[in-house]
């Protein structure tokens, strides 16, 4: 499974909507596409840390703009 | 935050304040009340989250000297916290510095080691001072630190006497677990603003009690 179809049940969690039929593309931007808000952006990375039980740092989130971004982070996390 | 929790030399500077605040018991001379309107004289045990309506630079003052008995930690935004020398003295003072202008995973990392070592903290979840007796519309991100660390949310309100020399008074409302505000083990960000609404709408309670008891 992809990493975007991974992030899907996590976003329609913190969304509070069903995201799964949605097309989510790595150049969609998290507040303007995705809908994110600063707390639901907040909401998501400690859902993500919870999930792969990493870590972020605020310069990790101000990096967070876009799905790509998103990819980006983790990756680097997971190693 | 540079508090250690096994230092007690920062227990000791965490103190200091409050014992430089002491005399503020005599200027403020609070009078403490509950939702029904009578002297509140319960005493608050175990990690909370204090919020309260911020309308004047005395406000964090204030909840000291309502809380006179416990240790105390405050969320302070980024405009207070500047400068090597001052944010250093603040943090070590308990304050935590969060930014405003991002989503600062960090201060509310911070937050929730307090309260999960049963400490008290104090925020102004409309995010600034507000120049009217309104009470604005919260930020959601009280309610995700006392969903991430457990703890109740404790509503209050004041407001400045006509004279610095009058009594104050100051409302504090019934603890709010944010779990029965919110639906389900993992509730949506949504959900989250919504139980700020809620919150707020306590602290209006609070205010009307104030407001009650001023007329009197």
């Amino acid at each position: 499974m992809d990493r975007i179809s991974e992030l899907k049940p996590l976003l329609s969690q913190v969304m509070g909507q069903d995201l799964s039929q949605t097309e989510i593309l790595p150049t969609h931007r998290l507040r303007e596409d995705v809908g994110l808000n600063s707390i639901g952006l907040l909401y998501m990375a400690l859902a993500m840390e919870n999930h792969y039980h990493i870590r972020f740092d605020n310069k990790d989130i101000t990096r967070l703009t876009t799905v790509a971004d998103v990819l980006t982070v983790l990756t680097e996390k997971l190693g | 935050m540079s508090f250690s929790w096994h230092n007690p030399l920062d227990y000791l500077l965490l103190d200091l304040p409050r014992l430089f605040c002491a005399p503020l018991l005599l200027v403020f001379r609070l009078r403490r009340l509950g939702l029904d309107g009578k002297p509140w004289r319960r005493r608050l045990k175990g990690g909370a989250i204090v919020v309260g309506n911020h309308t004047s630079f005395a406000d964090p003052f204030v909840a000291y000297a309502a809380f006179w008995y416990r240790r105390m930690f405050y969320l302070a935004g980024e405009l207070v916290m500047q400068g090597r020398v001052r944010t250093l003295a603040l943090q070590k003072a308990g304050c935590i510095r969060i930014d405003r202008n991002i989503s600062d995973i960090e201060a509310v990392r911070q937050s929730v080691d307090v309260l999960r070592h049963g400490k008290l903290l104090s925020m102004f979840p409309e995010g600034a001072i507000q120049h009217s007796d309104r009470v604005e519309s919260f930020k959601a991100g009280v309610i995700l630190i006392a969903l991430q660390a457990g703890v109740p949310i404790v509503p209050t309100y004041t407001r400045r006497p006509k004279h610095w020399y009058n009594r104050r008074r100051y409302v504090i409302g019934e603890p709010i677990d944010c779990k029965t505000l919110l639906p389900g083990p993992f509730p949506s960000a949504p959900a989250l603003e919504q139980a700020a609404e809620t919150l707020r709408r306590q602290m209006r309670r609070c205010q009307e009690v104030f407001e009650a008891a001023e007329k009197e």
